[in-house]
Protein backbone atom coordinates (compact mmCIF):
# COMPACT_ATOMS: atom_id res chain seq x y z
CA UNK A 1 0.00 0.00 0.00
CA UNK A 2 2.46 2.31 0.89
CA UNK A 3 4.65 1.35 -1.56
CA UNK A 4 2.13 2.28 -4.29
CA UNK A 5 1.83 5.80 -2.40
CA UNK A 6 5.51 6.30 -2.67
CA UNK A 7 6.17 5.58 -6.61
CA UNK A 8 2.82 7.67 -7.24
CA UNK A 9 4.62 10.85 -5.49
CA UNK A 10 7.33 9.96 -7.42
CA UNK A 11 5.68 10.07 -10.52
CA UNK A 12 4.30 13.59 -9.49
CA UNK A 13 7.64 14.92 -8.40
CA UNK A 14 9.18 13.78 -11.82
CA UNK A 15 6.33 15.48 -13.72
CA UNK A 16 6.50 18.74 -11.95
CA UNK A 17 10.36 18.71 -12.39
CA UNK A 18 10.22 18.16 -15.48
CA UNK A 19 7.30 20.78 -16.55
CA UNK A 20 9.43 23.30 -14.23
CA UNK A 21 12.56 22.61 -15.72
CA UNK A 22 10.73 23.42 -19.68
CA UNK A 23 8.96 26.39 -18.37
CA UNK A 24 12.57 27.81 -16.88
CA UNK A 25 13.79 27.05 -20.17
CA UNK A 26 11.19 28.74 -22.29
CA UNK A 27 11.41 31.43 -19.19
CA UNK A 28 14.94 31.99 -20.04
CA UNK A 29 14.61 31.68 -23.94
CA UNK A 30 11.35 33.96 -24.88
CA UNK A 31 10.83 36.17 -21.40
CA UNK A 32 14.09 37.65 -20.77
CA UNK A 33 12.71 40.69 -19.98
CA UNK A 34 11.55 39.19 -16.48
CA UNK A 35 14.41 37.72 -15.97
CA UNK A 36 16.02 41.12 -16.55
CA UNK A 37 13.38 42.65 -14.07
CA UNK A 38 14.02 40.26 -11.33
CA UNK A 39 17.61 41.41 -11.83
CA UNK A 40 16.89 44.54 -11.64
CA UNK A 41 14.83 44.48 -8.76
CA UNK A 42 16.13 42.06 -6.29
CA UNK A 43 19.69 41.63 -7.03
CA UNK A 44 21.03 44.84 -8.13
CA UNK A 45 21.37 46.54 -4.85
CA UNK A 46 21.13 43.55 -2.62
CA UNK A 47 17.61 43.80 -2.39
CA UNK A 48 17.22 40.13 -1.88
CA UNK A 49 18.70 40.40 1.47
CA UNK A 50 16.39 42.78 2.34
CA UNK A 51 13.74 40.65 1.15
CA UNK A 52 15.15 37.95 3.56
CA UNK A 53 15.25 40.31 6.64
CA UNK A 54 11.63 41.32 6.11
CA UNK A 55 10.82 37.52 5.85
CA UNK A 56 12.64 37.19 8.78
CA UNK A 57 11.11 39.39 10.76
CA UNK A 58 7.40 38.59 9.56
CA UNK A 59 7.85 35.04 10.67
CA UNK A 60 9.75 36.57 14.44
CA UNK A 61 6.48 38.84 15.01
CA UNK A 62 4.09 35.67 13.62
CA UNK A 63 5.64 33.20 16.15
CA UNK A 64 6.14 35.21 19.07
CA UNK A 65 2.64 37.39 18.94
CA UNK A 66 1.26 33.69 18.86
CA UNK A 67 2.94 32.33 21.64
CA UNK A 68 1.91 35.68 23.26
CA UNK A 69 -1.75 35.02 22.34
CA UNK A 70 -1.48 31.49 23.13
CA UNK A 71 -0.55 32.27 26.68
CA UNK A 72 -3.03 35.39 27.32
CA UNK A 73 -5.93 33.47 25.45
CA UNK A 74 -5.75 30.19 28.35
CA UNK A 75 -5.04 32.88 30.82
CA UNK A 76 -8.63 34.98 30.02
CA UNK A 77 -10.06 31.18 28.95
CA UNK A 78 -9.33 30.38 32.55
CA UNK A 79 -10.54 33.34 34.26
CA UNK A 80 -13.53 33.09 32.33
CA UNK A 81 -13.73 29.91 33.47
CA UNK A 82 -13.47 30.57 37.43
CA UNK A 83 -16.41 29.23 39.64
CA UNK A 84 -17.90 31.16 42.61
CA UNK A 85 -19.15 34.79 43.59
CA UNK A 86 -16.08 35.82 45.21
CA UNK A 87 -16.12 40.07 44.17
CA UNK A 88 -11.87 39.61 42.79
CA UNK A 89 -13.57 36.77 41.08
CA UNK A 90 -16.56 39.01 38.99
CA UNK A 91 -13.71 41.93 38.29
CA UNK A 92 -11.86 39.63 36.40
CA UNK A 93 -14.07 38.00 34.64
CA UNK A 94 -15.64 41.41 33.63
CA UNK A 95 -11.70 42.69 33.21
CA UNK A 96 -11.32 39.48 30.89
CA UNK A 97 -15.06 39.98 29.45
CA UNK A 98 -14.00 44.03 28.57
CA UNK A 99 -11.01 42.85 27.10
CA UNK A 100 -11.97 40.17 24.53
CA UNK A 101 -14.94 42.80 23.17
CA UNK A 102 -12.50 45.88 22.66
CA UNK A 103 -10.19 43.47 20.92
CA UNK A 104 -13.15 41.55 18.64
CA UNK A 105 -14.70 44.82 18.34
CA UNK A 106 -11.95 47.18 16.49
CA UNK A 107 -9.81 46.56 13.85
CA UNK A 108 -6.38 45.15 14.34
CA UNK A 109 -5.22 47.98 12.19
CA UNK A 110 -7.15 50.84 15.21
CA UNK A 111 -5.32 48.67 18.05
CA UNK A 112 -1.71 49.22 16.10
CA UNK A 113 -1.84 52.22 15.61
CA UNK A 114 -3.50 53.22 19.01
CA UNK A 115 -0.89 50.90 21.05
CA UNK A 116 2.29 52.13 18.99
CA UNK A 117 0.87 56.36 19.35
CA UNK A 118 -1.24 56.46 22.47
CA UNK A 119 0.11 53.46 24.90
CA UNK A 120 3.27 53.71 23.94
CA UNK A 121 3.66 57.00 22.62
CA UNK A 122 6.95 57.46 24.58
CA UNK A 123 8.69 54.08 23.73
CA UNK A 124 12.02 54.91 21.58
CA UNK A 125 13.36 51.17 20.53
CA UNK A 126 12.31 49.11 17.31
CA UNK A 127 8.86 49.07 16.86
CA UNK A 128 8.84 45.54 16.30
CA UNK A 129 8.76 44.96 19.95
CA UNK A 130 5.16 47.27 19.11
CA UNK A 131 3.92 45.12 16.84
CA UNK A 132 4.68 42.15 18.74
CA UNK A 133 2.66 43.11 21.62
CA UNK A 134 -0.14 44.91 19.54
CA UNK A 135 -0.45 41.03 17.95
CA UNK A 136 -0.05 38.85 21.04
CA UNK A 137 -3.01 41.02 22.82
CA UNK A 138 -5.37 40.80 19.85
CA UNK A 139 -4.38 37.41 18.83
CA UNK A 140 -4.97 36.50 22.56
CA UNK A 141 -8.80 37.73 22.84
CA UNK A 142 -9.28 34.92 19.96
CA UNK A 143 -7.37 32.13 21.10
CA UNK A 144 -9.48 32.34 24.36
CA UNK A 145 -12.55 32.14 22.34
CA UNK A 146 -10.94 29.41 20.46
CA UNK A 147 -10.12 27.43 23.52
CA UNK A 148 -13.64 28.60 25.18
CA UNK A 149 -15.02 26.43 22.27
CA UNK A 150 -12.34 23.52 22.46
CA UNK A 151 -13.62 23.05 26.36
CA UNK A 152 -17.64 23.84 25.73
CA UNK A 153 -17.41 20.84 23.02
CA UNK A 154 -16.31 18.48 26.28
CA UNK A 155 -18.73 16.47 27.93
CA UNK A 156 -19.96 18.44 31.39
CA UNK A 157 -19.00 14.86 33.08
CA UNK A 158 -15.32 15.64 32.54
CA UNK A 159 -14.95 18.24 34.99
CA UNK A 160 -16.96 16.34 37.13
CA UNK A 161 -14.86 13.20 37.45
CA UNK A 162 -12.19 15.03 37.98
CA UNK A 163 -13.36 16.96 40.91
CA UNK A 164 -15.24 13.80 42.18
CA UNK A 165 -11.68 12.53 42.82
CA UNK A 166 -11.06 15.01 44.90
CA UNK A 167 -8.79 17.05 42.21
CA UNK A 168 -9.21 21.12 42.59
CA UNK A 169 -10.72 23.17 39.89
CA UNK A 170 -7.42 24.82 38.46
CA UNK A 171 -5.85 20.93 38.51
CA UNK A 172 -8.76 19.08 36.60
CA UNK A 173 -8.85 22.07 34.18
CA UNK A 174 -4.77 21.92 33.67
CA UNK A 175 -4.75 17.57 33.65
CA UNK A 176 -8.05 16.71 32.05
CA UNK A 177 -10.10 19.73 30.28
CA UNK A 178 -7.69 21.54 28.81
CA UNK A 179 -5.56 18.99 26.91
CA UNK A 180 -8.14 17.56 25.89
CA UNK A 181 -9.82 21.04 24.78
CA UNK A 182 -6.76 22.26 22.92
CA UNK A 183 -6.59 18.92 20.78
CA UNK A 184 -10.32 20.17 19.46
CA UNK A 185 -9.17 23.43 18.87
CA UNK A 186 -6.25 22.18 17.11
CA UNK A 187 -7.77 23.38 13.85
CA UNK A 188 -8.81 26.82 14.80
CA UNK A 189 -5.16 27.67 16.58
CA UNK A 190 -4.08 26.51 12.75
CA UNK A 191 -6.65 28.74 11.10
CA UNK A 192 -5.54 31.82 13.54
CA UNK A 193 -1.72 31.25 13.29
CA UNK A 194 -2.50 31.71 9.41
CA UNK A 195 -4.18 34.16 9.76
CA UNK A 196 -1.58 36.03 12.08
CA UNK A 197 0.55 35.80 9.44
CA UNK A 198 -1.41 37.48 6.57
CA UNK A 199 -2.27 40.50 8.80
CA UNK A 200 1.28 41.31 10.19
CA UNK A 201 1.50 42.58 6.55
CA UNK A 202 0.54 45.86 8.37
CA UNK A 203 3.18 46.57 11.05
CA UNK A 204 4.83 48.67 8.12
CA UNK A 205 2.14 51.64 9.23
CA UNK A 206 4.14 51.83 12.35
CA UNK A 207 7.61 51.43 10.63
CA UNK A 208 7.87 47.79 11.63
CA UNK A 209 10.63 46.06 8.85
CA UNK A 210 8.45 43.53 7.74
CA UNK A 211 8.02 41.25 4.44
CA UNK A 212 5.80 43.88 3.25
CA UNK A 213 7.55 46.73 3.96
CA UNK A 214 10.68 45.43 2.50
CA UNK A 215 9.00 44.83 -1.02
CA UNK A 216 7.09 48.83 -0.53
CA UNK A 217 10.93 50.09 -0.45
CA UNK A 218 12.09 48.13 -3.58
CA UNK A 219 9.14 49.15 -5.28
CA UNK A 220 9.19 52.38 -4.06
CA UNK A 221 13.26 52.65 -5.04
CA UNK A 222 13.00 50.73 -8.70
CA UNK A 223 9.57 51.78 -9.47
CA UNK A 224 8.82 48.97 -11.09
CA UNK A 225 5.59 48.17 -8.95
CA UNK A 226 3.98 45.47 -11.16
CA UNK A 227 6.38 42.84 -10.95
CA UNK A 228 7.34 43.79 -7.29
CA UNK A 229 3.87 43.52 -6.18
CA UNK A 230 3.21 39.82 -7.78
CA UNK A 231 6.29 38.68 -6.64
CA UNK A 232 5.20 39.92 -3.27
CA UNK A 233 1.94 38.23 -3.47
CA UNK A 234 3.41 34.80 -4.67
CA UNK A 235 6.01 34.73 -1.99
CA UNK A 236 3.23 35.13 1.03
CA UNK A 237 1.57 32.70 -1.39
CA UNK A 238 4.16 30.25 -0.94
CA UNK A 239 5.12 30.78 2.67
CA UNK A 240 1.14 30.15 3.77
CA UNK A 241 0.84 27.57 1.49
CA UNK A 242 3.82 25.70 2.89
CA UNK A 243 2.88 26.44 6.67
CA UNK A 244 -0.71 25.28 5.77
CA UNK A 245 0.81 21.86 4.61
CA UNK A 246 2.88 21.24 7.45
CA UNK A 247 -0.03 22.20 10.27
CA UNK A 248 -1.78 19.53 8.23
CA UNK A 249 0.90 17.30 9.07
CA UNK A 250 0.91 18.13 12.27
CA UNK A 251 -2.71 17.63 13.29
CA UNK A 252 -3.19 14.67 11.58
CA UNK A 253 -0.09 13.48 13.69
CA UNK A 254 -1.19 14.60 16.93
CA UNK A 255 -5.09 13.53 16.45
CA UNK A 256 -3.85 9.87 15.08
CA UNK A 257 -0.97 9.72 18.44
CA UNK A 258 -4.53 10.07 20.51
CA UNK A 259 -6.45 7.65 19.02
CA UNK A 260 -4.02 4.78 18.90
CA UNK A 261 -2.32 5.41 22.05
CA UNK B 1 -21.45 8.47 58.23
CA UNK B 2 -23.28 10.41 55.62
CA UNK B 3 -26.05 12.25 56.79
CA UNK B 4 -28.19 14.77 55.06
CA UNK B 5 -29.65 17.45 57.26
CA UNK B 6 -33.04 19.62 55.50
CA UNK B 7 -31.03 19.39 52.05
CA UNK B 8 -33.78 21.19 49.08
CA UNK B 9 -32.03 22.34 45.74
CA UNK B 10 -33.53 24.96 43.87
CA UNK B 11 -32.79 25.73 40.54
CA UNK B 12 -34.32 28.88 38.81
CA UNK B 13 -36.80 29.45 41.65
CA UNK B 14 -37.98 25.64 40.96
CA UNK B 15 -37.13 23.04 43.45
CA UNK B 16 -35.46 19.70 42.42
CA UNK B 17 -35.05 18.18 46.38
CA UNK B 18 -37.28 19.77 48.78
CA UNK B 19 -36.58 19.09 51.62
CA UNK B 20 -34.10 15.98 52.70
CA UNK B 21 -33.22 14.41 55.29
CA UNK B 22 -31.13 11.04 55.50
CA UNK B 23 -28.53 9.41 57.42
CA UNK B 24 -25.94 6.98 56.37
CA UNK B 25 -24.34 4.20 58.54
CA UNK B 26 -20.79 2.58 58.15
CA UNK B 27 -21.20 -0.51 55.84
CA UNK B 28 -25.19 0.11 54.38
CA UNK B 29 -25.95 -0.36 51.21
CA UNK B 30 -28.42 2.19 50.36
CA UNK B 31 -30.63 1.91 46.93
CA UNK B 32 -32.19 4.55 45.23
CA UNK B 33 -35.21 3.71 42.97
CA UNK B 34 -37.91 6.27 41.94
CA UNK B 35 -39.18 6.99 38.11
CA UNK B 36 -37.28 9.40 35.86
CA UNK B 37 -36.81 13.19 37.25
CA UNK B 38 -38.02 12.40 40.39
CA UNK B 39 -34.57 13.78 41.98
CA UNK B 40 -32.82 10.27 42.28
CA UNK B 41 -29.58 11.57 40.68
CA UNK B 42 -29.78 14.88 42.37
CA UNK B 43 -30.13 13.53 45.45
CA UNK B 44 -26.90 11.04 45.40
CA UNK B 45 -25.02 14.20 43.48
CA UNK B 46 -25.29 16.39 46.61
CA UNK B 47 -23.94 13.86 48.83
CA UNK B 48 -20.42 14.46 47.73
CA UNK B 49 -21.51 18.25 46.64
CA UNK B 50 -21.51 18.15 43.07
CA UNK B 51 -24.06 19.68 43.25
CA UNK B 52 -24.60 21.93 46.29
CA UNK B 53 -27.54 22.25 48.28
CA UNK B 54 -29.16 25.45 47.98
CA UNK B 55 -30.48 24.99 51.76
CA UNK B 56 -29.59 22.34 54.31
CA UNK B 57 -26.08 20.63 54.97
CA UNK B 58 -24.38 17.83 54.06
CA UNK B 59 -22.14 16.17 56.62
CA UNK B 60 -19.46 13.35 56.44
CA UNK B 61 -18.36 11.90 59.47
CA UNK B 62 -19.40 14.99 61.88
CA UNK B 63 -17.75 17.33 59.66
CA UNK B 64 -19.81 19.65 57.76
CA UNK B 65 -19.20 19.85 53.61
CA UNK B 66 -17.90 23.57 53.06
CA UNK B 67 -15.72 24.88 50.04
CA UNK B 68 -13.07 24.64 52.12
CA UNK B 69 -13.17 20.78 52.69
CA UNK B 70 -14.59 19.71 49.91
CA UNK B 71 -12.01 18.37 47.93
CA UNK B 72 -10.28 16.50 50.91
CA UNK B 73 -13.71 15.02 51.71
CA UNK B 74 -13.86 14.08 48.13
CA UNK B 75 -10.52 11.81 48.17
CA UNK B 76 -13.17 9.69 50.81
CA UNK B 77 -16.73 9.74 48.44
CA UNK B 78 -16.07 7.88 45.23
CA UNK B 79 -18.49 8.37 42.85
CA UNK B 80 -18.89 6.76 39.97
CA UNK B 81 -20.90 8.24 37.14
CA UNK B 82 -23.81 6.96 34.30
CA UNK B 83 -21.76 7.96 31.11
CA UNK B 84 -18.16 6.63 32.97
CA UNK B 85 -16.09 9.97 32.13
CA UNK B 86 -13.02 8.13 31.37
CA UNK B 87 -10.41 10.55 30.08
CA UNK B 88 -10.10 9.88 26.95
CA UNK B 89 -6.37 11.78 26.35
CA UNK B 90 -5.33 9.21 28.88
CA UNK B 91 -4.42 5.22 28.45
CA UNK B 92 -6.73 2.99 31.06
CA UNK B 93 -3.35 3.03 33.58
CA UNK B 94 -2.74 6.42 33.10
CA UNK B 95 -6.83 7.36 34.03
CA UNK B 96 -6.76 5.57 36.89
CA UNK B 97 -3.09 7.19 39.16
CA UNK B 98 -3.72 10.72 38.35
CA UNK B 99 -5.50 11.74 40.93
CA UNK B 100 -3.25 9.43 43.68
CA UNK B 101 -0.36 10.80 42.10
CA UNK B 102 -1.78 14.11 41.94
CA UNK B 103 -2.77 14.56 45.10
CA UNK B 104 0.74 12.82 46.82
CA UNK B 105 -1.61 10.11 47.68
CA UNK B 106 1.24 7.66 46.62
CA UNK B 107 3.69 7.76 44.53
CA UNK B 108 4.28 6.23 41.18
CA UNK B 109 5.35 3.05 41.52
CA UNK B 110 2.78 2.49 44.28
CA UNK B 111 -0.17 3.92 42.63
CA UNK B 112 0.87 1.29 39.54
CA UNK B 113 1.38 -1.58 41.73
CA UNK B 114 -2.27 -0.74 43.47
CA UNK B 115 -3.75 -0.06 40.16
CA UNK B 116 -2.78 -3.51 38.66
CA UNK B 117 -3.94 -5.25 41.68
CA UNK B 118 -7.44 -3.82 41.33
CA UNK B 119 -7.27 -4.46 37.42
CA UNK B 120 -6.85 -7.85 38.03
CA UNK B 121 -9.58 -8.14 40.33
CA UNK B 122 -11.96 -6.60 37.97
CA UNK B 123 -10.44 -8.85 35.32
CA UNK B 124 -8.85 -5.97 33.20
CA UNK B 125 -5.54 -6.36 33.84
CA UNK B 126 -4.34 -7.21 30.10
CA UNK B 127 -6.11 -3.51 29.22
CA UNK B 128 -3.52 -1.92 31.27
CA UNK B 129 -2.49 0.11 28.50
CA UNK B 130 -5.07 0.00 26.34
CA UNK B 131 -6.38 3.32 24.96
CA UNK B 132 -9.78 4.31 26.47
CA UNK B 133 -11.49 4.21 23.23
CA UNK B 134 -10.88 0.91 22.19
CA UNK B 135 -12.30 -0.32 25.09
CA UNK B 136 -16.40 -1.72 25.65
CA UNK B 137 -18.85 0.27 27.77
CA UNK B 138 -18.66 -2.47 30.32
CA UNK B 139 -15.22 -2.09 30.07
CA UNK B 140 -15.00 1.33 30.86
CA UNK B 141 -17.62 1.53 33.56
CA UNK B 142 -15.40 -1.02 35.40
CA UNK B 143 -11.92 1.29 34.69
CA UNK B 144 -14.22 4.15 36.34
CA UNK B 145 -14.95 1.91 39.22
CA UNK B 146 -10.66 1.23 39.68
CA UNK B 147 -10.26 4.52 39.20
CA UNK B 148 -12.61 5.62 42.11
CA UNK B 149 -11.10 2.56 44.38
CA UNK B 150 -7.54 3.74 43.97
CA UNK B 151 -7.98 6.65 46.19
CA UNK B 152 -8.87 4.22 49.47
CA UNK B 153 -12.67 5.70 49.71
CA UNK B 154 -15.15 5.45 52.17
CA UNK B 155 -18.29 4.99 50.44
CA UNK B 156 -18.86 4.34 46.93
CA UNK B 157 -21.87 6.72 45.22
CA UNK B 158 -23.22 4.82 42.07
CA UNK B 159 -25.23 6.88 39.50
CA UNK B 160 -27.17 4.82 37.65
CA UNK B 161 -23.67 2.84 36.32
CA UNK B 162 -25.60 0.85 34.01
CA UNK B 163 -27.87 2.56 32.40
CA UNK B 164 -25.67 3.74 29.49
CA UNK B 165 -24.53 0.16 29.02
CA UNK B 166 -25.65 -2.95 26.22
CA UNK B 167 -27.59 -5.32 28.20
CA UNK B 168 -25.05 -7.99 28.24
CA UNK B 169 -22.37 -5.89 29.74
CA UNK B 170 -24.62 -4.78 32.66
CA UNK B 171 -23.78 -8.02 34.69
CA UNK B 172 -20.05 -7.27 34.78
CA UNK B 173 -20.44 -4.28 36.09
CA UNK B 174 -23.34 -5.36 38.68
CA UNK B 175 -20.73 -8.25 39.76
CA UNK B 176 -18.13 -5.97 40.21
CA UNK B 177 -20.45 -3.76 42.80
CA UNK B 178 -21.29 -6.63 44.32
CA UNK B 179 -17.81 -8.06 45.35
CA UNK B 180 -17.51 -4.50 46.34
CA UNK B 181 -20.62 -4.85 48.76
CA UNK B 182 -18.74 -7.73 49.99
CA UNK B 183 -15.77 -6.19 51.51
CA UNK B 184 -18.24 -3.96 53.70
CA UNK B 185 -17.75 -1.23 51.90
CA UNK B 186 -20.49 2.18 52.20
CA UNK B 187 -22.36 1.81 49.31
CA UNK B 188 -25.04 4.17 47.43
CA UNK B 189 -26.39 3.81 43.97
CA UNK B 190 -28.82 5.00 42.16
CA UNK B 191 -30.14 2.25 40.10
CA UNK B 192 -33.38 0.71 37.58
CA UNK B 193 -32.23 -2.78 38.03
CA UNK B 194 -34.73 -3.87 40.43
CA UNK B 195 -33.60 -7.42 40.95
CA UNK B 196 -29.79 -6.25 41.74
CA UNK B 197 -31.64 -3.74 44.22
CA UNK B 198 -33.79 -7.12 45.72
CA UNK B 199 -30.21 -9.12 46.22
CA UNK B 200 -27.74 -6.51 47.90
CA UNK B 201 -29.59 -3.30 49.12
CA UNK B 202 -29.55 -3.16 53.30
CA UNK B 203 -31.88 -0.16 52.49
CA UNK B 204 -33.86 0.74 49.88
CA UNK B 205 -35.48 4.57 49.22
CA UNK B 206 -38.14 5.49 46.80
CA UNK B 207 -37.30 8.97 45.66
CA UNK B 208 -40.97 10.68 43.64
CA UNK B 209 -41.75 13.93 43.58
CA UNK B 210 -38.91 15.66 44.68
CA UNK B 211 -38.79 13.49 48.39
CA UNK B 212 -38.04 10.54 49.38
CA UNK B 213 -41.60 9.13 49.83
CA UNK B 214 -40.73 5.86 51.31
CA UNK B 215 -37.69 3.99 52.46
CA UNK B 216 -37.09 0.50 54.13
CA UNK B 217 -36.05 -2.95 53.85
CA UNK B 218 -36.56 -5.05 50.23
CA UNK B 219 -39.10 -6.59 52.17
CA UNK B 220 -40.92 -3.21 52.84
CA UNK B 221 -40.00 -1.59 49.79
CA UNK B 222 -40.74 -4.75 47.57
CA UNK B 223 -43.60 -6.61 49.30
CA UNK B 224 -45.34 -4.42 51.58
CA UNK B 225 -45.24 -1.32 50.06
CA UNK B 226 -47.44 1.02 52.13
CA UNK B 227 -47.74 4.78 49.58
CA UNK B 228 -49.99 4.67 46.83
CA UNK B 229 -47.56 6.04 44.55
CA UNK B 230 -44.90 3.22 45.19
CA UNK B 231 -47.08 0.44 44.66
CA UNK B 232 -48.50 2.12 41.23
CA UNK B 233 -44.59 2.49 40.50
CA UNK B 234 -43.62 -1.35 41.60
CA UNK B 235 -46.67 -2.60 39.03
CA UNK B 236 -45.41 -0.56 36.13
CA UNK B 237 -42.00 -2.44 36.47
Amino acid sequence: MNKVIDKNKLVTLIILLVVGITLLTLGIIFFDPIIEGIKENFVSNNNFIEVLKGLLNTIIITIVSFIIGIIVGMIICLIQGLEGDHPLILVLKNIAKFYVSIFRGTPLMVQLLIIYFVIFASFRGDSIYIAIIAFGLNSGAYVSEILRGGILSLPKGQMEAGRSLGLTYPTTMRKIILPQAIRNALPSLGNEFISLIKETSIVGFIGAFDLTLAFRKIANDTFDFEMVYIVMGIVYFVIIYIITVLLNKLERRLLKNVKTK
Amino acid sequence: MLKLNNVSVNFDNDYILENINLEISKGEIVCIIGPSGSGKSTLIRTMNHMVVPSVGEVIYKEEVLTKKNINSIREKIGMVFQSFELFPHLNVLENIILAPVHLKKMNKEEAIEKAKELLEKVNLLDKIDASVNSLSGGQKQRIAIVRSLIMSPEVMLFDEPTSALDPEMVKEVLNVIKDLSKTGMTICIVTHEMNFVKEIATRVLFVDQKRIVEQGTVEDIFVNPKSDRLKEFLQKI
